[in-house]
């Protein structure tokens, strides 16, 4: 079968046609051998080698290791062995995993030159499921700097506009997801890093819960609120990441010892009788809010009532107190992570990553409990308020669109926090967070909305996300950067 | 703030000090009894970020946390 054969029957207009095959619709043609995993490889390495040079979202591109893997995935699969939903299937990983072999750069001069002895645990799952992956993707260093010019590598660029920031820390994975190198990747999140990217790129990026995923032989940054998951172009993308990689590792405590569920038996846009919370109290009187982005979201709640949805308003507490806890925990276990070399080679760090770790050292243990006491206090008021009687809560992601790279300055702070994002929360408390694209603003750049679940109820978010994103999605749509067709972004509303 | 036995310094022109100021002092003497030497060049973006902390550790500090 032809590229274009492959792709008949789509409306995409993206950067070639396998790359708009769907990780499913891949998945059906691959086992029917209608293609084959080193065409879906070469054909993203293609795109990556013709466009990365503007983007920056890969630091290193594993080619003959890719295509290798790629050739033993489809001996196994003539060979009638399937191993899973991205059997075959290109990815990345943010440079922060493990892979075997390969270097763990963290984007930092201390660990440039770090080469792992073994898998993580999400690379070592997306090796067994047969994955092939590409390489290791662009990050603020250790999970946590900025889009600064004094690390190893250039910071990734928004694919929409690259004089706009892509949003951190998992930068490569957003960029790469919606410029169409990759149908899915894989990053961490410890207090938006995914819902972050996700949302400045237009992508869909799921926080899931806390546990779900092992972060074994990921570089930790704040271990109580570090979660890894998937980026994906859709939500079923999305939905087959998490597939591949959630369930428990007995390397890691945090991790549920409890085999993952389905996630991909329920992505029919079904979502009658589904209870659907909201409160705009955090961002609907906001004035740094684009109207947008609340008219957004009450579209979205909308079109969920209109397909029998039960929508009602919730009180959620308030945002700051979400905020300051968030923050004082994860200023705390991020200092002591990287205390000894904060102490030691002071010099090795960028400037804003030194700078956004070393206020933890104030943290004291007074400090650090009260906070860990409200944080209990305040998970159990979202089990108890919201999510006792609700499958999904709906609030803002992303409060604005993406900044351009000349706001941030080369010392930390910059001067107005122009991506403020309302991702914290949940990552305080562990709840599954989904960061779902809803088109773009008047700027053109894209805009979404957060899906949030009861604990472990991420089939929830999947079932609630796949309805929106048929009607908001805008799916069919890439930056002009990658495909050369014309900008379409304001061609429907 | 720091107590190293002199009267406590309340600040210019015997004003009591700006909270910034006191959060500076505050945290030159964590670092101080950490033995972590900070570089100067770095020294105000490290103080800009642990100034509105140091707020937010006050604010945990008058939540009833049975009233969230």
């Amino acid at each position: 079968m032809s590229e274009t054969d492959a792709m008949s029957g789509t409306d995409a207009t993206g950067p070639g046609d396998l790359a708009e095959l769907t990780v499913a619709q891949a998945g059906a043609l691959l086992r029917s051998g209608e293609i084959t995993s080193v065409q879906l490889a070469e054909h993203a390495l293609g795109l990556i080698e013709a466009h990365d040079a503007a983007l920056h979202s890969f630091v290193l591109v594993t080619r003959d290791q890719a295509l290798e893997r790629a050739r033993q995935a489809d001996r196994e699969l003539r060979g009638g062995l399937d191993r899973g939903p991205l059997h075959g299937i290109p990815y990345a990983l943010k440079d922060i995993f493990d892979a075997e072999g390969l270097p763990t750069t963290n984007q930092s001069r201390l660990t440039v030159s770090d080469v792992a002895a073994g898998d993580s645990a999400v690379e070592e799952r997306l090796r067994a499921g047969g994955g092939v992956l590409l390489g290791k993707l662009a990050t603020y260093e250790f999970a946590m700097g900025g889009p600064s010019p004094d690390l190893p590598f250039p910071p990734a660029r928004n694919p929409w506009h690259t004089e706009h920031i892509p949003s951190g820390s998992s930068s490569g994975a957003g960029v790469a997801v919606a410029a169409g190198f990759l149908r899915v990747a894989f990053g961490s999140d410890t207090a938006g890093s995914m819902r972050g990217p996700a949302f400045h790129c237009g992508t869909v990026g799921l926080k899931p819960t806390y546990g779900l995923v092992s972060g074994h032989g990921a570089t930790p940054l704040a271990p109580t609120m570090d979660h890894f998951g998937p980026l994906g172009w859709t939500v079923a993308d999305t939905a087959a990441a998490l597939q591949a990689v959630a369930g428990p590792d007995p390397r890691d405590p945090r991790t549920r010892d409890a085999p993952a569920p389905d996630y991909l038996g329920g992505l029919t846009g079904d979502v009658k009788g589904l209870r659907v919370a909201y409160s705009s109290a955090w961002y609907a009187h906001d004035p740094e809010t684009l109207p947008e982005i609340t008219e957004g979201i009450e579209r979205a709640l909308a079109h969920l009532e209109g397909l029998g949805a039960i929508v009602e308003e919730c009180k959620l507490p308030a945002y700051e107190l979400f905020n300051a806890c968030g923050r004082i925990v994860m200023a705390a276990e991020g200092f002591a992570t990287h205390e000894r070399n904060l102490r030691e080679e002071p010099r090795k760090f960028g400037r804003i990553t030194y700078q956004k770790l070393l206020p933890g050292a104030g943290v004291g243990a007074a400090d650090l409990l009260r906070a860990m006491e409200l944080r209990r206090r305040l998970t159990e008021a979202l089990d108890q308020r919201v999510f006792a009687d609700h499958d999904v809560l709906i609030t803002a992601c992303g409060q604005t669109t993406a900044a351009r790279f000349d706001a941030f300055p080369l010392d930390w702070p910059p001067p107005r926090l122009a991506n403020d994002m309302q991702t914290i929360p949940f990552a305080l408390t562990g709840h599954p967070a989904m960061s779902l694209p809803l088109g773009f603003a008047g700027n053109g750049l894209p805009i979404g909305v957060q899906l949030v679940g009861p604990r472990f109820g991420e089939a929830g978010l999947f079932r609630a996300g796949t309805a929106l994103e048929a009607e908001f999605g805008r799916r069919g749509t890439r930056p002009a950067l990658t495909t050369g067709a014309p900008d379409d972004r304001h061609a429907t509303a | 703030m720091a107590h190293d036995g002199k009267e406590e310094d309340t600040g210019a022109h015997g004003t009591e000090p700006s909270p910034a100021e006191t959060a500076d002092r505050e945290f030159a003497s964590v670092l101080a009894r950490l033995g972590i030497e900070m570089p100067s060049d770095l020294a105000p973006g490290v103080l800009a970020g642990y100034r509105p902390m140091r707020a937010m550790m006050e604010l945990l500090r008058t939540v009833e946390t049975c009233d969230v």
